[in-house]
């Protein structure tokens, strides 16, 4: 039980958040209900990692799997997001293109007994494009109320987090080459940055007027 | 930790620094940009919402019908309160039953008025409420932005269109009523002349509007007459009386007068009420009535009178017989003759007004007029002077009358007598006999006469004539002109009680120094 207070703080809050979407999944409509998985997936994941940590497994590949699921599943809800038929098409190429680069990456340049530098960096900055494209969507949208649109709050949660972890996780190998201590350093930072993001999809969620 | 370790620990933090701030940079001009979106879109709507209010509140609230419809389907869109009213509906259905009801022509026009120019103004239109009362509506509309959709507003007119028929309708009473109605100024300029007017005194309305009734109708000497009715009606609003009039002819003409001072109560104008009677023939026939009561009375009391004289010279008659037996001798012989003679005379007076007073029956057989005056004539052109032309007209016979062939002779003979003495100068007397008919449009001339047929004697001279004044008193007895004892003044009264016992007439036209016209009707003898 080596790691710090504001972690279970994290994982405190993210549990409670996925228990509150679970409850809640019988009134969740599509979109609602891949936040909720991705809103579970998210402690679920960090509980696997500590667990296996405490009993000396490894866990690196817990992380690449996650990262895998994070993306498909927030390209998903912004593939229902999107009204056009384009921007579907898009957005569900981009999310084949990537599982085929992981898929490939696994068995090539990252395997999954090491951090995932590449494929998280490539699909932090596909993540980021694509909330940012939903964001503008909104922007565009003339009937909507800023504080009830589910996008704004998750696009929010998507492009802080993607955002903020991105050096994090392209440079993760780097720092575990150079100083493990950089990674202790800087890694409140996805718990402070995860925090937030899952406040943000759990608003997201609680809005009503989801598109 | 290393140097290099600090450099990259720095490095992450300043990336993720700078990456984090420019998304939240991002999601915060996003979200800043959109609030303040939704809050102009708020205050527009608010704006919206408050004029639409406004706007709402006057179109409920107009006194005047507005409806939103479709000019292709004639669809109610959008009505109000006052439209539903105005058609007596409850319901939206109701009133679209009632506008689809609209009369097919009117429709039309609206129709074709809005899609020629986009408007149509205050177009009238008979309809029926929803109840199948009528209803006047007055109906403007304007296309609107949409396609083949209009504005319309309806005002209710029916109050203002029955009051314009009762207008019309009492002015075309005005026009029908036979006493000439007209309206003046306090200037007396005519503003309003009926028909009555016109065919009382010939004035056309177009001629009599605008000038002063004092000259159209009031000749100098009775202009004073205006002036005093004038004043009367300024003091008391009204005025009635009887006033003397020219007609376009310049005929006098009588007339009773109302006078009533009206103010219009919206424009404030005054205006002068005048209702004028032609009394002129009724006042004439006042007359002639009041002078046949006379005759009658007098023929009543000389009646009587002559009964009585009668029975007093009857015993004077018979005992002349007796006292010649008696008195033998000459002087008593010639009082006897001239007692006799003065007997027979007042007898024969007495007679004459007995016939005038209940007429003699005498015998009636079929007398030949035309045949009567040459007897009559032959007579006459003895007796009369050189210096008098006598034109006899008459043309052919056939103008039997039924009658007494000596009383008629008797009464020409008195009028052709009259006429002689009439032109002591000399002059021309015409006699001529004309066959005339008296129906309906001409027995007000001669109130006296029965519809039918009759011979007319007619027998003018130009001699001294018969004032005005007297010509109404020379059929009652006694009354002559004729001075040292040359006439009776029985003469023409008796010849008016002959006419009369044979169902007939005279009239008399006179007029001083230029002559006297007798016309003698009697009735024909139908084949």
């Amino acid at each position: 039980m080596n790691r710090p207070i504001l972690f279970y703080i994290m994982l405190f809050i993210e549990s409670s958040v996925a228990v509150w979407v679970l409850f809640r999944w019988k009134h969740s409509v599509a979109q609602q209900r891949l936040l909720s998985l991705l809103l579970v997936a998210t402690p679920v994941s960090a509980i696997a990692e500590l667990w296996m940590g405490l009993h000396d497994i490894r866990n690196l590949w817990v992380s690449q799997l996650f990262t895998l699921i994070e993306y498909v599943l927030i390209l998903s809800v912004c593939y229902l997001w999107k009204p056009k038929k384009t921007d579907k098409r898009i957005i569900i190429v981009g999310m084949i293109a990537f599982i085929v680069l992981w898929i490939v990456s696994k068995f090539t340049f990252e395997p999954l007994y090491r951090a995932d530098s590449y494929t998280s960096t490539i699909a932090k900055t596909i993540e980021i494009i694509t909330a940012a494209w939903v964001l503008f969507d909104v922007l565009g949208d003339s009937d909507t109320v800023v504080k009830t649109d589910a996008r704004v709050w998750v696009s929010s949660g998507i492009i802080i987090y993607a955002a903020g972890t991105l050096f994090l996780f392209s440079l993760f190998n780097m720092m575990l080459n150079t100083s493990p201590e950089l990674i202790k350093t800087l890694w409140p930072i996805n718990w402070i940055l995860s925090i937030v993001t899952t406040l943000l999809l759990a608003r997201g969620v609680w809005c009503r007027a989801t598109p | 930790m290393s140097g290099n370790s600090l450099d990259l620990l720095w490095a992450v933090c300043a990336a993720t620094a700078v990456l984090l701030s420019l998304s939240i940079g991002i999601i915060a001009v996003v979200i800043y940009s959109k609030r303040r979106e939704i809050a102009e879109k708020a205050k527009q709507l608010e704006e919206l919402t408050r004029s639409e209010r406004k706007y709402r509140s006057l179109f409920e609230n107009s006194l005047a019908g507005i409806v939103k419809f479709s000019l292709e389907t004639w669809e109610v869109l959008d009505s109000n309160k006052e439209m539903k009213q105005i058609f007596g509906c409850a319901s939206e259905q109701e009133l679209a039953r009632c506008f689809s009801a609209l009369p097919p022509r009117s429709i039309q026009d609206i129709q074709q008025s809005l899609l020629s120019s986009d408007l149509i103004q205050e177009y009238e239109i008979r309809t029926t409420r929803l109840d199948g009362r009528g209803l006047w509506i007055l109906f403007s509309a304007k296309m609107i932005g949409e396609e083949h959709l209009a504005h319309g507003v309806i005002v209710d007119i029916t109050e203002r269109k029955v009051s314009q028929e009762k207008i019309i309708e009492q002015a075309m009473l005005l026009d029908e009523a036979q006493d000439a109605i007209m309206v003046t100024d306090y200037e007396g300029r005519i503003t309003f002349w009926n028909n009555g007017a016109e065919l009382i005194y010939g004035w056309r309305r177009k001629q009599a509007v605008g000038s002063f009734i004092r000259d159209l109708i009031f000749d100098t000497a009775h202009s004073k007459d205006y002036d005093l009715a004038m004043e009367d009606m300024l003091q008391f609003n009204e005025w009635s009386g009887e006033q003397y009039h020219l007609n376009k002819e310049g005929k006098e003409l009588l007339i009773q007068s109302r006078w009533k001072k009206v103010e219009s109560a919206s424009t404030n104008k005054k205006i002068i009420f005048i209702v004028n009677t032609d009394i002129t023939e009724k006042r004439r026939q006042e007359i002639r009535l009041l002078r046949a009561q006379r005759m009658e009375s007098i023929a009543l009391l000389t009646g009587g009178i002559a009964h009585d004289l009668q029975n007093i010279l009857a015993p004077v008659s018979m005992s002349i017989g007796l006292l010649r037996e008696k008195l033998t001798d000459d002087p008593s012989m010639k009082v006897l003759d001239a007692v006799e003679e003065s007997a027979r005379s007042g007898m024969d007076l007495i007679r004459n007004i007995i016939t005038y007073g209940h007429g003699i029956p005498g015998e009636r057989v079929k007398v030949e007029l035309s045949d009567l005056f040459e007897s009559i004539l032959t007579i006459v052109r003895q007796s009369i002077p050189e210096t008098i032309r006598i034109d006899n007209v008459i043309d052919g016979k056939n103008y039997a009358v039924l009658g007494d062939a000596n009383q008629l002779k008797q009464v020409f003979l008195n009028i052709v007598v009259n006429a002689r003495d009439a032109m002591p100068n000399g002059g021309i007397m015409t006699i001529g006999i004309y066959k005339v008919t008296i129906d309906e449009n001409c027995s007000d001339l001669y109130p006296e006469a029965q519809m039918g047929t009759y011979h007319l004697v007619n027998i003018c001279d130009n001699g001294s004539g018969i004032p005005e004044n007297r010509i109404e008193r020379i059929f009652e007895p006694f009354f002559t002109t004729k001075t040292n004892g040359n006439g009776t003044g029985i003469g023409l009264s008796l010849a008016l009680g002959i006419v009369k016992s044979h169902s007939g007439f005279i009239t008399v036209h006179s007029v001083v120094n230029q002559g006297t016209e007798f016309n003698i009707f009697l009735p024909a003898l139908e084949s």
